[in-house]
């Protein structure tokens, strides 16, 4: 079997991934346990959709969960072999219920409030995106996750009551999940399914994500047996992930001199200098140009040079005379 | 906002004290020329849930019954002081007054009855939605014509447009608009299996008694029964035989009455289920049959083409049903 390849956007606060769909296409190859080997590309740019994660197998390329979930069932890898047909039919029917009722109290959360869409999503997204592709990108998700509201919650003209609403919904399927849930380990019996990484997808951005508008993060701390899933299953899955982090904060905070975190503060210092120096010429010599201060240039023409070559080409011709009736001077005095 | 909640209980006291009046009544659409089929499927459901907890309620046709509603969408009930649409809503309401059908479940049930009703309202209300607005086939023949049809002339066009817009707007951000109609029918499928699944042999999905879930199952079973356009017959394929049976265990029980059309393919169905499972059919009979039933699709793919009078689908209907209805 060729080896599988899988596209993601970066990991931040001790999460693999900061998006949902690659983290829910992430933990599920996770519970599998096939060999992948997982690049961070952050730019969907390339993609086929426009959107990430991307899977490749040899020549396949797959673009969503359901289709990587069916992929990979064909290559006799599932979770949800020990599902009977009616565990099945729960799990669909759940799955579509996150849909309905806590995918648009997510994407209002991420992207339609204002104020953690300019503190948290578009810095993170910005950070992982290269350079013209930051421009563009986060906004435009935006406007998708603006739109999505706005089709699904149209009669409501008030941003406040539709977030209330949204909100309302989101907890009260919370409250649902964690009835369903109860003590148990995992959703359905005591190994994981596809439909527990689409639950630890929805939550753990939630739950790690350092909103400064936390209303729907707060419903689901304030549920104590989802947050001991997510961090069970973030233990269980991702531990290399959260250590490393761990480990890079407690650096930043405690060790290194006054001058290495001044480093951790602003990265790229030189670069930014250059930058900045090569901005600074660019902009004076525009101006210079702008005002006219290369005379030379400015009174520059062709029909100035055509005249000048001209003169040139002459005055060589003229030498050429002279210098040959020199010469023949020259032979007609030596016979004499 | 403190304030939101107040008034919020307030209408539920309100609400408790009154018990459920007489004069209750239902707004829906006109049901023979104007209705569509995601309408018509919540409007039967929430026929269905106010007979199943025995609430008396008149139904009342409004040409602009859609504009009448506080949500925009239909149906809706007048109860009292009360305007409410839709059937969370009508179910919620209906259990402030301690009317309710899901008293004796568990917490679990419960949340396994919210999931599967999700799952309806997901899949089978976006492709109700897309093969009426997107599919450009049942557009035409039937949508544009049914929702236009209350109208005079040019409000009845721009109308039209302005919904099927706004439709497709919906069903962009719900990612249901870039899929094919293939793509929607096996998503019917997948979604009428898990249910059917859930069902088993049961007479209900909980326990002995109608859940809400039952009303809004019924609801859309039935509209998909009564629909009409190129897109019924493979629509009506989806159906399988323990939906059926839900269906006519739901009509005992709300005592209404199925149209000769719906009347027509139950019974078809259930004699197809039960010559198929019968143990003399010989292998000759089922090669004659295969060869009948090649034909009949060919002459209801004819009949798409031809006509769209009303007798046309009835017969197309037959033709598919006999065939496809895939019974367990």
């Amino acid at each position: 079997m060729a080896s599988i390849e899988l596209d993601i956007w970066r990991g931040e606060w001790g999460l693999a991934s900061i998006d949902l769909e690659c983290l829910k296409v992430l933990t599920y190859m996770k519970f599998i346990g096939v060999p992948v080997r997982v690049r961070e590309a952050n730019n969907p740019f390339f993609t086929p959709k426009g959107r990430l994660p991307v899977m490749k197998d040899g020549r396949k390329l797959l673009t969503n969960f359901e289709e990587v979930v069916d992929h990979l069932k064909s290559l006799h890898y599932s979770t949800d072999v020990h599902l009977n047909t009616k565990q099945a039919a729960e799990a669909s029917a759940f799955t579509q219920y996150l849909r309905e009722k806590l995918y648009p109290a997510y994407q209002y959360a991420w992207w339609v409030d204002e104020k953690n869409y300019c503190d948290l999503t578009r810095p993170t997204y910005a950070k992982a995106l290269c350079i013209p592709f930051n421009f563009y990108y986060p906004s435009h998700y935006q406007n998708a996750a603006k739109e999505m509201i706005d089709a699904l919650y149209g009669e409501h003209t008030d941003l406040r009551e539709i977030e209330k609403t949204l909100y309302n919904e989101a907890e009260k399927c919370l409250k649902t999940l964690s009835d369903r849930l109860g003590e148990s380990e995992y959703f359905f019996g005591n190994r994981p399914s596809s439909f527990d990484a689409t639950v630890f997808a929805y939550l753990a951005p939630l739950v790690k994500a350092p909103f400064p508008n936390a209303t729907l993060a707060n419903h689901v701390k304030g549920i104590a047996n989802l947050s001991r899933f997510v961090a069970r299953i973030n233990q269980k899955n991702f531990r290399h992930v959260t250590d490393e982090y761990n480990r890079l904060n407690a650096k930043k905070q405690s060790t290194g001199t006054q001058s290495d975190r001044e480093a951790a503060n602003f990265p790229n210092q030189t670069r930014n200098k250059i930058l900045a120096a090569l901005f600074a010429a660019i902009a004076m010599t525009g101006y210079a140009v702008a005002n006219g201060m290369f005379q030379r240039w400015a009174t520059w023409g062709w029909q100035r040079t055509m005249l000048v070559n001209k003169f040139r080409i002459a005055k060589n011709h003229y030498d050429k005379i002279t210098k040959l009736k020199a010469a023949k001077a020259k032979d007609d005095s030596k016979p004499l | 906002m403190p304030e939101f909640h107040l008034t919020d209980s307030i209408i539920t006291q309100l609400n408790a004290q009154e018990p459920w009046p007489d004069n209750v009544k239902l707004f829906q659409p006109y049901e023979v020329e104007q209705i569509l089929l995601p309408d018509n499927a919540s409007c039967l459901a929430v026929q269905a849930f106010l007979k199943m907890c025995n609430l008396p309620f008149e139904v009342e046709m409004r040409w602009n019954a859609e504009f009448m509603s506080p949500s925009g969408r239909v149906p809706f009930i007048k109860c009292g002081a009360f305007v409410v649409s839709e059937l969370e809503p009508i179910v919620q309401f209906a259990a402030n007054k301690g009317v309710s059908l899901c008293g004796k479940l568990s917490t679990e049930e419960k949340a396994e009855m919210r999931a599967y009703m999700s799952l309806i309202t997901n899949v089978l209300v976006n492709a109700e939605l897309y093969i009426s607005w997107v599919d450009s086939e049942t557009f035409n023949a039937v949508t544009k014509v049914r929702n236009s049809s209350v109208y005079p002339w040019p409000l009845g066009w721009l109308q039209t447009r302005a919904k099927r817009n706004a439709v497709i707007k919906r069903l962009k951000a719900l990612h249901w608009y870039e899929k094919t109609i293939d793509q929607v029918l096996a998503d019917v499928e997948q979604c009428c299996n898990s249910l059917s699944q859930r069902l088993g042999d049961k007479d209900y999905f909980f326990g002995n008694s109608p859940t809400p879930l039952d009303a809004l199952m019924f609801g859309h079973m039935r509209a998909i029964l009564m629909s009409s356009g190129a897109r019924a017959g493979p629509l009506i394929k989806r159906i399988t035989s323990s939906l059926l049976r839900h269906l006519l265990r739901c009509i005992n029980v709300t005592h209404m009455t199925l149209t000769t059309q719906e009347e027509y393919l139950v019974t078809q169905a259930f004699q197809i289920t039960r010559r198929r499972l019968s143990p003399e059919r010989t292998a000759s009979e089922r090669s004659t049959r295969m060869k009948r039933s090649r034909m009949s699709i060919r002459n209801a793919s004819k009949d798409t083409i031809h006509s769209n009078s009303n007798k046309t689908f009835l017969v197309r209907h037959i033709c598919l049903c006999k065939v496809h209805f895939r019974l367990v």
